[in-house]
């Protein structure tokens, strides 16, 4: 490898990205190459003048400052509390109970003492859906008399 | 077990107490990141009170989605994705607020200066020095983009992994690769042409 190549490398191996292998034979070459040497050097330098103004200091009172601002968020706001299948989990029960409870009740009402007795006869009810079918039967007559008369 | 591994474990202990609604176990996550955080935001944003503003934000935001933090990696990589979009998109609507603004604050490229405050240099340098070096500094990062400067920060001030670095910035490896060769190459440009200003200048 030519000394261009392992030039190429040398970003990676100042940031310790190569294999053992090429990190060794790149140690070996920068040890004997002072353009390397400047190059890596020069990096450095660039890199604490104008990337360490970069690096922040600790402080309590960012802290505190996103502590406040957490502790105003309401509790739907943050996500936080019960997971969200457990929150919406009781409505959807208390739904379905009243669901049913209203189907069972409706299905039940002819069996109960209010229910019409036409209902609760068997023998009744064949002459309930004859006057029922008479009377559409009425209103037939009635239309061809209107439109034909 | 590895230190990191220990430390990880130690954030999921945590973030399982914040989601069961101890809030205030929080506080531990944003003690232990913060300067992670708030160094990524600045390099972006390069305001030192936007930065902080915005490193808030991200908090808060990370907060609200802790439930859907998946363990799979680990919760810094997920908070600096987090930091990473959310200064982004912040970057946007300050350059699309300056497009509809005529009052411009500042001259320079990206007209990020504002009230960046690094870190304090040598004690034997003079205020006026200091001054006058921090603010090339910033007009040396303030001509790079913003994504140069970020892949910078992660490598150099974090010292984060190519790997790392690509889970963060959801990019391949090589992109990771390229990205910080042109980041780095362009900033050594940059500050030659700056250095050999000042020394001229004087």
């Amino acid at each position: 490898m030519n000394h261009d190549q392992l030039k190429d490398q040398l970003f990676a191996f100042h940031d310790g990205e190569l294999s053992a292998e090429s990190h060794a034979r790149l140690k070996a070459h920068v040890d004997t190459c002072p353009s390397c040497q400047q190059s890596l050097l020069e990096w450095k330098d660039t890199s604490r003048l104008f990337l360490e103004p970069l690096r922040v200091k600790s402080s309590e009172i960012f802290v505190q400052q996103v502590m406040r601002r957490v502790r105003a968020l309401e509790p739907e706001a943050s996500g936080l509390g019960w997971p969200l299948f457990v929150r919406w989990a009781f409505p959807a029960l208390a739904l379905s109970v009243s669901s049913f409870a209203g189907a069972f009740v409706y299905t039940e009402q002819p069996l109960t003492a209010a229910t019409p007795a036409i209902f609760l006869d068997e023998q009744e009810q064949p002459s309930a859906l004859g006057s029922l079918s008479s009377v559409v039967a009425d209103d037939q007559i009635l239309s061809n008399e209107v439109t034909n008369p | 077990m590895s230190f990191t591994g220990i430390a990880i474990i130690e954030d999921l202990e945590i973030i399982d107490a914040v989601i069961k609604g101890d809030r205030e176990a929080y506080a531990a996550l944003v003690r232990e990141y913060q300067t992670r955080v708030r160094g990524l935001c600045l390099s972006i944003l390069l305001n030192a009170a936007e930065a902080d503003d915005a490193a808030q934000d991200v908090f808060v935001k990370a907060l609200s989605s802790l439930a859907s933090y998946r363990k799979d990696s680990s919760f810094s990589s997920w908070l600096y994705r987090i930091a990473s979009n959310h200064c982004m998109d912040q970057l946007r609507k300050r350059k699309r607020q300056k497009t509809d603004s005529l009052d411009r604050v500042t001259d320079n490229d990206d007209g990020e200066a504002g009230a960046f405050q690094p870190r304090m240099a040598e004690p034997s340098e003079s205020l006026i020095e200091k001054t006058e070096r921090l603010a090339g500094v910033m007009q040396v990062l303030s001509s790079l983009p913003a994504d140069y400067r970020e892949v910078l920060v992660l490598r150099e001030v974090e010292g984060l992994s190519y790997e790392a670095i690509r889970v963060i910035l959801k990019c391949s490896l090589d992109a990771v690769k390229t990205r910080l060769h042109r980041a780095r190459h362009l900033l050594q440009d940059k500050s030659r042409h700056f250095l050999h200003s000042q020394s001229s200048s004087k």
